[in-house]
């Protein structure tokens, strides 16, 4: 049946070349001028089922939540330039202010106002934490008659002397909870006491507001001493800079990062600040700029690489253009269909241009390299059109029906951005067979030229080797099959990465921002969000987080309201009336003599206990209490060697301290007496940052390993799935959406199997010749992957498209040579590999050219692609030009002439 | 026999037996009673002292005391902290049982008639301890190197220990190393970082503790010895009997699974006993005993 199709056609074609040709321009031109209204969506969100789930609740949160996918701002010295926390911290302040004037950004979160934690320290600090520094200060400093008199430094001393004793004689060498942090606490004392004796003046200086210090940031969390988002190291300030509109969109995400640049260096210029991006926001922008760089730069060498090909593969320069022409109206037939069908291309599908002239080529090669080698013994155009059409177009027809059967098995991908590439890649697939059955024939008839005497540059080379490939069929089959074995062994467990940002170019400046923020602080870039109605889930979604290992924190509301009304109130009102039995009495200076004493005795105390902690292994206690210990033995060799003129500085910072010491009680008492926070007197930045428009109440879990790590990323979703069902963020859709990839790939690749194996039956009704025209694929395929072990190359999202490439690659080639065999198999596999071995060597270089300049992108998923194309393409190509024909012949299924 | 007779018979038969009866009786309550036990644990070098630890060791012997199934108060305890008060109450024929580390046991088993019946599982979940010689950086890489040298810790009350058990397979100890006791471990260590001439021996939890030190990194540990058995429960002097022996054993092999006895475990740093391991413990003699001559 499909002979008398063929017939048909090539009647119709050569009684009317002419209007063949018409038609097919003006349909060339129509199907432009419908592709040109094709739209470009770029959003994440069309690459996803319309109905899928995950993206269905992300863009629920999206509707009330502007921030769910902040642009970061890394802000960090001028190169070569120190500089200041507070310069960087003041930069923050300009910039954020620049920021939200504008009309593309919401809000920008970067500072926490210290002066509001101040008022409400007592009721935002644990219960718990309070009651045991009452417990613990009460321990300290009370002398049994009910009131707390809080004398000098050496008194202090004493104290702590004292308690420490009675610990170690009751023998309370046990870890309680919390020991190592109260021994830790001990130590910084310590240190501090240490820090006074040093420079009384300058200590007394820096520690201005007592309560200031109590509540600020302990020093490696990921909060600057005046509140501001930062590094641990506090090298690199941070701001979050939500949009007004969140869509993913990248126009709008371009539009975003661009705002941003441009306010950056307007406002930051003249101050020794430089500044970087990153984010989802940022890392996209980056990615598609860098793959439209590539782009420009790639397929400018594919087209120079298979232009000249093709003047190097054919004898007459006019018949390569004839073949371009071909393959451009099939495209061109294809984007119009694109419009018919969908009316727009993701960024999946823009894909299908490069796939449509990596396989489309072949149409057109082989059909137009048969009539060169026929014009060369006919001087009438017609014969030699016919002769070749009849020789190439079964072939080309069964390839292409493979290969459009391969993609349309895509469409069944659950992932949209696949499954629609399957769609216009397959219908794509067939256009370009249309226009190679139709357009190349009626072209060649009206502009065939006459072969000329002279070859073709490529036959120079490949006419004699042609004879040679086939000295030694055994060797070559029995080697072939040897090297095949191995490479599918060894490419078995090629791994498949889901890392996206082992895709970007090594350097861009959002990997680099990333790894800083994801490796300094205790920020993430992409979290996991939670969302409830009332704040008793918000404590129950805390709470589940709690403990959780691969949580690293769980960051809502509750940070900034009491923990409970009921335990707090009874907490606080501790604090007040601990508070009230305490006075700060103006004691005379100890003198020095009665401060080395007491240093020494807190040092034989410390002593004691660390020796105690060290012999019974209680190692969480050895190192803090140790460093006390230093800093006991640190401050009693100062003292002790200090001159007298160190006693009146002493003495004055001592007073000083007292001072402020009082106005700290005060602080505390009115704290204490204050009403405790609520929601309703939350700062606005915090209420914008917690809370949804609709009021309800975000949670933000913070993973602690890599996402970008597959089993972290699995542990990570299970965990905020524990915290709540309905945890939604980048992980849980990227996550979801590489299942659908992997998962649907699988499926894919075996209902594309069965179906070309389907067709190849139909088509050759041989068992063994339907074999024999997947050796080219077979074997194509586990050298490639055989290849990737070697060189350490792995599947990523990016070069997952190449495999069907590679399959109808390798596919075209196998039928093209037993459809050749069968036709020419007598006159000797060299014949064929003189003819149809030609096609395919020049088909399949082109191919290669064509994608193997993507190797050279900067975006190294591009390159990955760039590279198996070439791998994979050059395997099937050497598969089936050397291994089928010595196969063949070592068999005696075919003669060498 | 006369109808009195009978009749006196007949009652006379009762008030024999009844008789009989209270004589049984009267001869059960003269049976002897089970002799108490005091059990007696020593760990020179260690912390506590025996008031600040007698709470706990009350607790010890209520515990041991239910799982043997003997009587509540037929089992006391008491803990020493020095070698010579533990020598000497071990000493008294009121002291039946020992729980002793294994230097202790080592230096004395012969003299006070130590029995080995179990041997103590420590927190860590380990029968075994592994002392480890920390000394001063760069400075000691064999046995002799030690010419002349201070070697301190807790097992040195036991000298032979150190040199048999503990460093026997590292080498030969110069007779010129003075094995000192001290419990301020901490204080030989920092003298060790400061540069002395002195190597301390830790057990397992404090080499442990070791790294978190500021000095640490001026420190190395050079030796270490073989597992070794870290604490055994003895009988003392042949004073128990081989019933109560093996009651005590099978009780005391149980305790780890009763749960309200965990809190106790616990305070003493124990998890349970396990069974002796005999070979272990008598490679640890021989090498005590070549080490002694």
């Amino acid at each position: 049946m499909l002979d008398r199709v063929l017939r048909r056609i090539e009647n119709l074609v050569i009684a009317h070349p002419r209007r063949v040709v018409g038609v097919a321009a003006l349909v060339s031109l129509g199907a432009l001028a419908l592709g040109s209204g094709i739209e470009l969506r770029t959003s994440r969100a069309e690459l996803v089922a319309e109905d899928d789930p995950e993206q269905l609740r992300w863009e629920q949160l999206r509707q009330e939540f502007a921030g769910p996918d902040p642009l970061i701002i890394v802000l960090e010295p001028a190169a070569g330039r120190p500089v200041e926390l507070d310069v960087l911290q003041e930069a923050a302040d300009v910039l954020g202010a620049a920021l939200e004037a504008r009309p593309e950004v919401d809000y920008v979160f970067y500072h926490l106002e210290m002066d509001w934690l101040l008022e409400n320290a007592v009721h935002l600090a644990p219960p718990a934490q309070l009651r045991r520094a009452v417990d613990q200060l009460e321990g300290l400093l009370a002398d049994g008659t009910g009131s707390i008199v809080l004398g000098g430094l050496a008194d202090l001393n004493d104290r702590v002397s004292a308690q420490i004793e009675r610990a170690l004689a009751s023998g309370a060498v046990m870890p309680s909870s919390g020991a190592s942090d109260e021994a830790a606490r001990l130590s910084a004392l310590l240190r501090a006491e240490h820090e006074f004796l040093a420079d009384p003046d300058d200590f007394v200086a820096r520690h201005s507001g007592l309560l200031l210090q109590l509540v600020r940031p302990p020093r490696d969390s990921s909060i600057t001493p005046d509140g501001y988002l930062s590094t641990r190291d506090q090298m690199f300030v941070l701001l979050l800079v939500s949009p007004t509109d969140a869509d993913a969109e990248l126009a709008k995400q371009r539009r975003l990062v661009e705002t941003v640049r441009a306010t950056a260096d307007r406002v930051l210029q003249g101050l020794p600040v430089a500044y970087g991006l990153t984010g989802s926001p940022a890392m996209n922008v980056e990615e598609m700029a860098s793959i439209r760089r590539d782009s420009q730069v790639t397929s400018g060498i594919a087209i120079a690489g298979v232009g000249l090909l093709a003047m190097l593969a054919f004898r007459r320069r006019r018949h390569a253009l004839l073949g371009l022409i071909v393959l451009a109206m099939g495209v061109a037939w294809s984007i119009g269909a694109v419009r018919l069908e969908l009316g727009y291309l993701n960024m999946i599908t823009t894909a299908m241009v490069p796939i449509l002239v990596g396989i489309g080529i072949d149409f057109a090669v082989h059909p137009i390299s048969q009539y060169e080698i026929e014009r060369h013994d006919t001087r009438d155009r017609r014969t030699a059109v016919q002769a070749a059409f009849r020789k190439t177009s079964g072939a080309v027809v069964v390839s292409a029906l493979t290969t459009s059967a391969a993609f349309f098995c895509f469409s069944f991908m659950e992932f949209r951005g696949f499954s629609e590439l399957g769609v216009v890649a397959g219908g794509g697939v067939l256009l370009c067979l249309l226009a190679a059955l139709f357009v190349l024939p009626a072209l060649l008839l009206l502009r065939g030229e006459v072969a000329s005497n002279r070859m073709a540059p490529v036959d120079r080379f490949w006419l004699p080797a042609a004879g040679r490939l086939l000295r030694h069929p055994k060797v070559v089959t029995t080697t072939a099959i040897a090297v095949t074995v191995v490479a599918a062994w060894a490419g078995r467990s090629v791994p498949l990465s889901t890392s996206l940002i082992d895709l970007l170019p090594p350097g861009a400046e959002s990997l680099r921002y990333l790894e800083i923020v994801s490796d300094e602080s205790a920020i993430s870039a992409y979290v996991n969000i939670v969302v409830s109605d009332d704040l008793e889930q918000m404590r129950e979604f805390e709470r589940r987080a709690r403990g959780s290992e691969v949580i690293a924190r769980f960051e809502s509301v509750l940070d900034f309201l009491p923990e409970s009304t009921e335990t707090t109130r009874a907490a606080v009102g501790r604090v007040g009336e601990f508070l009230d039995r305490v006075s700060v009495t103006d004691a005379p200076w100890s003198g020095r003599s009665a401060l080395a004493g007491s240093i020494e005795r807190l040092e034989q105390a410390l002593g004691d206990a660390v020796e105690a902690a060290f012999v019974t292994g209680l190692s969480e206690l050895v190192g803090p209490l140790e460093a006390a210990r230093l800093e006991a033995e640190r401050a009693h060799t100062l003292v002790s060697e200090a001159s007298k003129v160190a006693d009146a500085a002493w003495a004055r910072g001592e007073q000083t301290m007292r001072e402020r010491l009082r106005d700290l009680i005060d602080q505390i008492r009115a704290s204490a007496a204050a009403a405790p926070p609520s929601i309703d007197t939350l700062p606005q930045h915090l209420r914008t940052r917690f809370l949804t428009d609709r009021g309800r109440y975000l949670g933000f879990i913070h993973p602690t390993d890599s996402i970008f790590d597959r089993r972290a990323l699995g542990r990570f979703n299970r965990a905020s799935f524990e915290v709540s069902a309905n945890a939604i963020g980048f992980p849980v859709l990227f996550a979801a959406h590489s299942r659908q990839i992997t998962s649907g790939f699988g499926l894919t690749l075996v209902t594309g199997s069965l179906l070309v194996l389907l067709i190849l039956g139909l088509d050759l009704r041989s068992v063994l010749h339907m074999a024999l025209a997947l050796v080219p694929v077979g074997v194509g395929i586990a050298w490639m992957l055989g290849l990737m072990r070697a060189f350490g190359l792995s599947f990523n999202l990016a070069n997952l498209v190449a495999v069907p490439l590679v399959l109808g690659v390798g596919i075209d080639n196998g039928v093209h040579m037993i459809h050749r065999y069968r036709l020419e198999g007598n006159a000797g596999m060299t014949v064929v590999l003189s003819h149809t071995g030609r096609a395919i060597l020049v088909a399949s270089l082109t191919t290669m050219v064509g994608f193997g300049s993507l190797s050279l992108a900067s975006h190294r998923g591009m390159a990955s692609l760039g590279v198996l194309l070439f791998l994979g393409v050059g395997a099937s190509m050497v598969a089936a030009l050397v291994v089928l024909p010595n196969l063949l012949v070592a068999f005696g299924w075919a003669q060498r002439h | 026999m006369t109808i009195q007779s009978m009749r006196t018979l007949k009652f006379t038969l009762p008030a024999v037996l009844a008789l009989q009866l209270f004589g049984l009786t009267g001869w059960g309550s003269s049976l002897p009673v089970p002799s108490p036990h005091h059990l007696v644990a020593c760990a020179p070098g260690y912390p506590g002292t025996t008031q600040q630890a007698q709470p706990t060791m009350d607790a010890f012997a209520a515990m041991v005391s239910a799982v043997a199934g003997w009587p509540q108060d037929r089992l006391t305890a008491e803990y020493q902290q020095t070698e010579s008060g533990g020598v000497e109450r071990l000493a008294e024929p009121a002291s039946t049982l020992g729980l002793v580390p294994l230097p202790f046991f080592l230096k004395h088993e012969e003299q006070l008639g130590f029995d080995p019946i179990a041997q103590v599982v420590q927190r860590n979940g380990s029968t075994s301890e592994i002392w480890s010689l920390a000394a001063p950086a760069g400075r000691v890489s064999a046995a002799g190197d030690l010419e002349g040298w201070e070697l301190a810790g807790i097992p040195a009350y036991a000298p032979a220990f150190v040199r048999g058990p503990v460093l026997g397979a590292w080498g030969r100890l110069p007779d010129s190393t003075r094995i000192t006791f001290s419990r301020r471990v901490l204080a030989a260590l920092r003298r060790a970082s400061a540069g002395e001439a002195i190597a301390v021996l830790l057990d397992s939890s404090q080499a442990a503790a070791l790294a978190s030190l500021p000095s640490a990194e001026r420190l190395e540990v050079v030796a270490t010895s073989p597992p070794l058995p870290a604490a055994l429960l003895v009988t003392v002097g042949g004073r128990v009997s081989s019933d109560d022996a093996a009651r005590l054993l099978d009780g005391v092999l149980r305790v780890h699974t009763v749960d309200r006895f965990a809190e106790v475990l616990d305070t003493l740093r124990l998890v349970g006993f396990e069974e002796l391991d005999s070979e272990a413990l008598q490679h640890a003699r021989d090498a005590y005993r070549a080490a002694a001559r």
